[in-house]
């Protein structure tokens, strides 16, 4: 039965990985627009975005003022 | 066109005041969205624009209907990119991002935040609780059962701090201004409970309620997320109506230039241009010649005013002339608009007193909750002679099983199921507690120009007759006439007779229109205008109500000149709208800022006895107030500036989706489309989710008058009140759908 002892420290840190996961979720703006986000990952974008590309992308759609 | 100043270009899209520049010489502009239906739209739009060379990035948001655009200043002009939008069917507005407020979307995201929280607790402390209660049937070691205890204790008063917060924060703010809402109760059963479960840990006992506490933060977060949804969408619908009323002005600088600039930058003494259909931005004086005036937006009053040079204009009346130039003479708050915008918020803080009904309820549920709590510790420690620790427990059982989910869930699943059905019926409601408004009124008070009647007049008769015959070539020839003109008369006939435009048309402002023809000159407008001689006009003159009535005459060379009744026609479902709300029980009044005779007839078509005429904005808050006071909590129907005051005093508000923005900002509910009957069906669907409502509040105290003896007597579990907790929120929630089969 000792076992636990190892299981229930996992079963936490799994937890909170999820809550992590969640709360960065939310604070990233993923939930601010689902109805047009659904059509958003059928669109076709032929060039990939580089990594700065991609960054600045982010930050100038980015509704923060609303 | 004589008139230099209206031969100017002036863009489609006035957009040139948005726009703020970036770093790296990137500029950027955001924009209201109209026409948006779904989420493909967006990807229309983000690929239509993004294709564009020199576009950095483009965002549309389908929640919000607003959209972000980046470019390279130099390399692609904005109205290049507005049009492409325009083009797919879309019409941008340009607007001001600073104006906006974010408060809903933050409220929400909060909320979202302590839900999910909430939710990793419960289910975390499930599966502790669950194998304690697996342990204890199968005989679990008392020490391994204290070990999860301690790591529910761990896990759940974290958790509460984040879930419980909303709540915390509101029973908080309650209490100091000493009003008892529904969380007070809520957060007093979480806090000792999760309280005397700590103790119990401590002490080594065997109940423990962790999972109790999380769970009821969870199902009550459920509510109110779903109504944080409601306000999200209705929030951004008249947020958005806030930026459109500002607008641009076309200042007249020194040197006679013209640069157009936002309404709040113009000062004193400025010159505005003021182009016809336009509205006056500002208050100001009439500077180079006559002008015809809408006011019926400001005053109710249907017939335009010629105003001359030197005379008063009022911010907010529609241009019907030719561009005219004005001298400003008041801005901002100084206007009458924003006199009117003032009354209007005063008007309005009534409407923070109202109670809903689970906060009324709250009043009366509290203290006997607190009560029977107390007693049951009393009683036990005293009458039974029990010990202390049991006592508390007791007390603490019937803490958790008077859990308020029903009655916390009670109200926001009906109305999110409400709402829901409401906004497939194309009537947005900005906030549930304007249905628990509507379900309570007793009396309609409507306005007449705009709600009763369309607003705009309509050709009636052509001379005596209907149109047949003769007259309807005369009919296809003034069309003709006054296809290009803004005047709503001339509009009226165009629209009665679609046709090509006559060439050499002449526009005298508040005169009429003339057009040189071979045989002289075709004429169409006042009677003064063509020179109708007395004779001439008794050939058509049918009675006294005529002269009521507005009218056009027209006169073509060598012919009997010809004359046009125009009305304000009537709804078609008016009568019938006011019919079934007088069934309803409901008393019905009409008030107009038109002059007290026409007001009168048509309150005697429609079927309304009682109407007051020539109100001003002040006379309709008035008129609402008094009736305030001899008992009426009354619905305002409305749809123009001078409505707004009117729409915040009264108990509930609706307005249709044509109204001024300030109306529809003002308003509690706005339907979309034509129908005086969407009034109605919204009345009935109020006072229906109203008794779900009750029914759920009835379940509540039946549920608890069930299971506090039960508590009381020492039988509850934590198991036991888990079920319960569970199986009553259900029980509501499955109430609440029955709002579908209304």
């Amino acid at each position: 039965m000792t076992i636990i002892l190892l299981l229930i420290p996992i079963v936490l840190m799994l937890g909170l990985l999820g809550v992590v996961a969640f709360i960065w979720s939310v604070k990233s703006g993923q939930y601010n627009d689902l109805d047009a986000d659904r059509y958003r990952i059928l669109e076709d974008h032929d060039k990939p975005l580089s990594r700065e590309e991609a960054m600045l992308h982010r930050r100038l759609t980015s509704f923060d003022d609303e | 066109m004589s008139d230099p100043a209206s031969l100017l270009p002036s863009s489609e899209f006035q957009y040139k005041p948005f726009v703020r520049r970036l770093d790296d010489g990137m500029e950027t502009l955001t924009c209201t969205l109209e026409g948006v239906r779904c989420g493909s739209c967006i990807q229309r739009i983000e690929d239509a624009v993004s294709s564009i060379p020199g576009v950095i990035a483009v965002r549309a948001n389908a929640t919000t209907h607003r959209m972000r655009l980046v470019w390279q200043a130099g390399e692609v002009q904005p109205e290049t990119l507005l049009q492409k939008i325009s083009a797919l069917g879309f019409k941008p507005t340009p607007f001001n991002p600073d104006q906006m407020k974010q408060n809903a979307r933050q409220h929400k995201e909060q909320l979202l935040l302590a839900l999910g929280v909430a939710a990793f607790g419960m289910v975390m402390l499930m599966g502790f609780s669950y194998s304690v209660w697996a342990g204890l049937a199968l005989d679990m070691g008392d020490n391994t059962r204290t070990l999860m205890h301690w790591l529910s204790a761990l896990i759940a008063l974290p958790v509460s701090a984040v879930a419980g917060r909303p709540f915390f924060t509101s029973a908080w703010k309650g209490l100091r201004h000493g009003q008892v809402n529904m969380d007070g109760p809520i957060s007093f059963a979480v806090l000792m409970t999760l309280a005397a479960s700590v103790a119990e840990t401590v002490r080594g006992g065997e109940h423990v309620y962790y999972d109790a506490a999380i769970s009821l933060l969870f199902f009550l977060l459920i509510g109110r997320v779903l109504e944080a949804g409601i306000r999200q969408n209705a929030g951004s619908a008249v947020d958005n109506l806030l930026a459109l009323s500002g607008g641009i002005a076309r200042k007249i600088l020194p040197d006679g230039s013209i640069l157009d600039i936002r309404d709040d930058e113009l000062r004193l003494g400025d010159a505005v241009l003021v182009a016809s259909g336009n509205h006056f931005p500002a208050d100001g004086l009439v500077e180079d010649h006559a002008c015809e005036v809408d006011e019926s937006l400001i005053t109710g009053e249907t017939r335009p005013r010629l105003i001359k040079p030197g005379e008063k204009l009022v911010a907010g009346t529609l241009n019907l002339g030719q561009a005219v130039k004005m001298r400003v003479t008041a801005v901002d708050k100084d206007t009458r608009l924003a006199q009117i915008a003032e009354l209007m918020e005063r008007a309005e803080q009534h409407k923070g007193r109202h109670q809903i009904l689970a906060d009324r309820f709250a009043v009366y549920y509290a203290p006997a909750v607190f009560i029977l709590s107390l007693l049951g510790l009393l009683v036990w420690r005293f009458g039974i002679g029990a010990s202390w620790h049991e006592a508390v427990m007791i007390a603490v059982a019937v803490l958790v099983v008077t859990c308020p989910c029903a009655v916390g869930l009670a109200t926001p699943v009906v109305m999110v199921g409400t709402v829901g059905q409401l906004m497939r019926k194309g009537i947005i409601v900005k906030s549930s507690d304007s249905l628990e408004r509507l379900a309570e009124i007793n009396g309609v008070v409507f306005d007449k120009t705009g709600t009763l009647t369309h607003g705009k007049p309509e050709l009636q008769r052509v001379s005596s007759q209907e149109l047949s015959g003769d007259f309807s070539v005369s009919l296809k020839q003034a069309a003709s006439l006054t296809c290009n003109s803004t005047h709503p008369l001339a509009k009226a006939l165009t629209s009665s007779c679609p046709t090509h435009a006559a060439p050499n048309v002449k526009e005298h402002p508040g005169l009429g229109l003339s057009q040189q023809g071979a045989e002289g000159e075709t004429k169409l407008g006042s009677s003064r205008f063509c020179n109708i001689s007395d004779e001439e006009r008794q050939k058509w003159d049918t009675g006294a109500e005529d002269k009521e009535l507005q009218e056009l005459w027209f006169r073509i060379p060598g012919k009997t000149p010809v004359r046009f009744t125009f009305r304000d026609e009537i709804r078609g479902d008016a009568k019938q709208t006011v019919m079934s709300l007088k069934k309803s029980g409901l008393d019905v009044f009409m008030l107009s800022g038109d002059r007290a005779n026409v007001t009168e007839k048509i309150a005697k078509e429609i079927g309304i006895e009682e109407w007051q005429g020539q109100c001003l904005p002040e006379d309709k808050v008035l008129f609402l107030q008094k009736h305030r006071l001899i008992g009426y909590k009354t619905l305002m129907v409305g749809d123009g500036i001078n409505d707004a005051p009117a729409l915040a005093a009264a108990h509930v508000s609706m307005s249709p989706s044509s109204a001024s923005d300030i109306s529809q900002v003002s308003a509690d509910m706005i339907f979309q489309g034509e129908d005086l009957a969407s009034i109605k069906s919204t009345y009935e669907l109020a006072k229906r989710s109203m008794r779900l409502v009750k029914q759920n509040l009835g379940f509540a105290v039946l549920y608890n008058i069930i299971t506090v003896p039960l508590a009381l007597a020492g039988g509850l579990t934590p198991l036991i009140a888990a079920l319960l907790m569970s199986s009553s929120s259900i029980v509501v929630m499955l109430n609440a759908l029955r709002i579908r089969s209304a």
